[in-house]
């Protein structure tokens, strides 16, 4: 009966020929306004709920701004909108169900299919990324100058160097990025690149590689963060042992510490949310699996980390990886960080079994993290810093540590690629 | 305090909906009041004096006038006097820097030291409506109000603070102490709040996005095809921002109690100049219409000379209300040449067939977007500059990659701006509503009426609370949530 009713070709006349009596007509009236009268309970119990419930610190609060106020209320204004607005944004901690917003701006964004979402961009092969601006010829300068004077003390000294390049998620031969956007990622790198091998510096771009070996960008990197995957990492570690024996600095390393067949490849299904991913939630394009990689041998080593107070002794699986890290918590936890205990300024690794008595010295950014981390299974010292936050003295830990090899691997260009190794007296 | 910030939405309604709320009623007004000027007082502490100073001169103002009226003496002289005060007060604020600066571009080359007087937020607001006030009491279209902190809280009351509508004294003079908050009121209040809200972040905040990178690159750097993606997207920015903000404020209002006369009437579907003006910020136009244009005769004197420079007035204040520069006055100016073409040529009644109506329309339209150019460019000759672009006469290209961007990532928003922009959601529901109603009397069965209302009824739930909290979303991620009525 419906069916035909809706089917009546005069829709205008039939529906002006319904009437209804006064009485009938206030009934419906107050049905008609039944739902908005439930969004304006919902509304009202949102916004007290979000505002007075889920921050608890805005009362903790009230008495200091309410005393401010009386002595100065601009001062009292500006805190408040600092520290309110501060809690209500995604970088903010204190709201509580703080993904779900961002989950459904995602989901809004991915149903209308945006490729541009929170300063992120949806690549062609569905990696979000950040994009880059050019750098400029004074700070690629100080890079190649800040990596000349640990190369010039290692060359003096008859020892290695090598610079690595890691590739982050455009690749420079296929970029995958959407019309009417750019980054200036690979190009800042291939000038550096020409820069420090103009110098003489050793350099290892692992873009070249990949590109070589026909890998895969997407298979490379999270999709969600702006790491590469424990996969590349230990790719990349293979590629290092690779290069130093090709180049005579190591002897040949037993496969039994670099082939993929005698480590664990340990996924955890759905378990990472990376940093991009944090900024445009779990349904734009998703979570990802997380692979925690770990020697099938036998292993028998330390890891020191002052700052941290760690100082352990065990396995590779139970001193190396920070398994503290690997907790499921989309929105405020990272993965990442069971390698390399998530960019510590320095960690000092032990290992008595490893077949290479050499000292290592690895810097670099949080990319370094899942290659260093593996390092001390070849080599049976490995000191690893992050610049970013060494507060020690470098050049005192060098002459007395005395590197056979220093390898820096970056990913980003930042305070790090800038470091002054040897700062004048 | 903006409407679109966390702080409002999550510190200050709740705070002021429940202090309003849980006060005895004689304590309400004076909750609104105190509340009202410490939402003003966030923007800019210092400039509530100047708010308050304007409040209390033209509830004064108001009592002489009145006291003069009831006792038979003539109040003209006081009332010029009240709008000459105004008049400079706006001026002092708004004008004073404009006017010095162009008396420092002078063939004698003599310098007046700049006073960089910054412009309090919502002055034109609160001095039109302040103003109103005592015009009305002149006329004794209303008597004038013995207590002050009513004044104050007709002038401060915070939803139409900063961004309008003006209301006028006589739509809420009973309102102020006779209204009767209902449910059902606070109902359609949280809704029509929750409509503008979501117009101001998740249309006109995107459209931003677009209008903003058009507006700044250089004009052979933006092609014909994204300089008209840019004016049009600003088109859409203006009007869901500007009305958004008038449908909060309508809709805070209905939440006290309060009813506001409508400020928008979808104006992008005028068609005519004038049928424009006489949707968009109407509340403006109908303010310089009995304020200022019936005042000099209007449109019933004796010589279109005069009817042009009644017209003239109006388009050149209505222009500068909206920012002290040469691009304000000319789009005002712009308004004025094309509505005295429209009322010595007879547009568009003369127009009989209906494919010249619709070429007519199509014009306004045009006329309304290369309007918002004058109105967003910088100055003047960057105005001229993107109205090239969109000619070709940049020697910019036809299209490029930014165009693919903007249409790529914003042709959901687009399409949503251009439907929003038409009445189709208005009369959507009424068509739902006859539809039901035609059902009750029909031979429908009563469990298809169920299943009909209930679905209506989920739908009418979701589609607001889903509004709220993507527009919500975007605020949490710090979204680009611009304020552009700095100038008013």
């Amino acid at each position: 009966m419906i069916a035909v009713r809706i089917k009546t070709p005069r829709p205008i006349q039939w529906i002006a020929e319904a009437t209804l009596s006064a009485a009938e007509k206030a009934k419906d009236s107050s049905i008609a306004a039944a739902p908005a009268k439930a969004v304006a309970i919902v509304f009202v119990a949102a916004i007290f709920f979000v505002g007075y419930v889920t921050l608890p610190t805005t009362f903790v609060n009230l008495g200091n701004y309410l005393k401010d106020a009386a002595i100065d209320f601009t001062k009292a204004r500006d805190t408040i909108n600092t520290s309110y607005n501060g809690m209500l944004t995604f970088t903010g901690n204190p709201i509580r169900h703080k993904g779900a917003y961002i989950n459904v701006n995602g989901f809004m964004a991915r149903i209308m299919g945006q490729r541009v979402m929170n300063e992120r961009v949806v690549l062609d092969n569905g990696n979000l990324e950040g994009m880059t601006g050019a750098v400029s010829a004074d700070a690629r300068k100080k890079i190649v100058n800040s990596a000349l004077q640990i190369y010039n003390a290692q060359k003096e000294r008859g020892k290695h160097y090598l610079f690595i390049i890691a590739p982050h998620k455009v690749d420079k031969y296929n970029p995958g990025l959407p019309a009417g956007v750019t980054t200036s990622y690979n190009t800042n790198w291939d000038q550096i690149a020409k820069e420090l091998t103009a110098e003489g510096i050793p350099v290892l771009d692992l873009r070249e590689l990949v590109h070589n070996e026909g890998l895969d960008y997407a298979s490379l990197h999270y999709k969600t963060d702006h790491h590469w995957k424990a996969e590349a990492g230990f790719w990349a570690y293979q590629k290092i042992i690779e290069y130093f024996t090709a180049n005579g600095a190591i002897p040949a390393v037993d496969s039994l510490y670099t082939d993929d067949s005698n480590f664990n490849f340990k996924v955890y299904k759905d378990r990472f949310l990376g940093s991009d991913g944090k900024r445009v939630g779990t349904t734009y394009v998703g979570v990802d699996d997380f692979t925690v990689i770990y020697p099938k041998f036998d292993t028998n080593m330390s890891v020191k980390i002052t700052s941290s107070k760690i100082d352990k002794a065990g396995s590779f699986y139970d001193v190396a990886l920070n398994h503290g890290a690997n907790v499921l918590n989309y929105f405020n936890n990272s993965p990442y960080g069971i390698y390399g205990y998530g960019d510590k300024d320095y960690i000092q690794y032990r290992n008595e079994n490893a077949p290479i008595d050499l000292k290592i010295v690895s810097y670099g950014d949080s990319y370094g993290n899942a290659t260093f981390t593996f390092l001390p299974l070849v080599f049976k010292t490995c000191d690893e810093y992050d610049f970013r936050h060494f507060k020690g003295n470098f050049a005192q830990n060098y002459k007395d540590y005395n590197p056979d090899i220093v390898i820096g691997l970056f990913s980003g260009i930042g305070d790090n690629t800038t470091y002054t190794f040897f700062p004048a007296k | 305090m903006l409407f679109t910030s966390n702080l409002f939405v999550f510190l200050f309604l709740p705070l002021t909906l429940g202090l309003y709320y849980l006060a005895a009623r004689r304590f309400r007004n004076a909750i609104l009041l105190a509340l009202s000027l410490l939402f003003y007082a966030w923007g800019e502490p210092k400039f509530i004096a100047a708010m308050v100073a304007s409040i209390i001169f033209n509830y004064l103002m108001a009592l002489v006038v009145d006291w003069r009226h009831n006792n038979g003496m003539s109040a003209r002289w006081f009332m010029y006097l009240a709008v000459a005060a105004n008049l400079a007060f706006l001026f002092v604020y708004k004008y004073l820097n404009f006017t010095v600066d162009i008396l420092n571009h002078n063939p004698a080359g003599f310098h007046i030291a700049e006073p960089k007087i910054t412009l309090p937020i919502g002055i034109s607001f609160f001095t039109f409506q302040a103003m109103s006030y005592v015009i009305d009491v002149y006329r004794q279209d209303v008597p004038a109000q013995k207590k002050p902190w009513n004044v104050a809280l007709y002038v401060a009351f915070f939803p139409q603070l900063i961004a309008g509508p003006i209301v006028r004294y006589t739509t809420i003079e009973d309102q102020i102490n006779n209204r009767k908050e209902t449910f059902t009121d606070f109902s359609e209040g949280v809704k029509r709040f929750i409509i503008g809200f979501a117009k101001k972040i998740i249309l006109a905040n995107n459209m931003a996005l677009i209008a903003e990178k058009a507006f700044a690159m250089a004009d052979p750097q933006r092609s014909v095809a994204y300089a008209w993606i840019g004016a049009i997207a600003y088109s859409f920015q203006i009007l869901f921002d500007f009305s958004g903000y008038s449908d909060m404020a309508i809709g805070l209002g209905r939440m006290f109690g309060f009813h506001f006369l409508e400020n928008f009437n979808y104006p992008y579907i005028s068609k005519s100049i004038s049928e424009f003006w006489r949707r968009w910020h109407m509340s403006l136009g109908e303010w310089f219409r009995d304020y200022l244009y019936f005042p000099l005769g209007g449109s019933r004197v004796e010589t279109k000379l005069l009817l042009a420079r009644n017209l003239f007035v109006v388009w050149a204040l209505t222009g500068v209300w909206h920012g002290a520069s040469w691009n304000f006055l000319v789009w005002g100016l712009m308004y004025f040449g094309l509505i005295v073409g429209e009322k010595l040529l007879n547009i568009p009644k003369r127009f009989k067939k209906k494919y010249q109506s619709a070429l007519y329309q199509a014009f306004t339209l045009l006329a309304v977007v290369f309007g918002w150019v004058l109105f967003r460019a910088a100055d003047l000759p960057k105005a001229v500059g993107y109205m090239g672009s969109m000619l070709g006469l940049s020697g910019n290209a036809l299209t490029d990659a930014n165009v693919v961007y903007a249409l790529r990532e914003y042709k959901w928003f687009l399409i949503f701006a251009a439907l929003c922009s038409t009445e189709l959601f208005k009369t959507l529901p009424i068509w739902l509503r006859k539809l039901d109603e035609r059902a009750k009397v029909s031979a429908w069965k009563p469990i298809y009426i169920y299943i009909y209302r209930v679905v209506i009824s989920i739908f009418s739930i979701l589609i607001p609370l889903g509004l709220f909290a993507w527009s919500v979303s975007f605020l949490i991620l710090g979204a680009h949530n611009p304020f552009i009525y700095f100038n008013f």
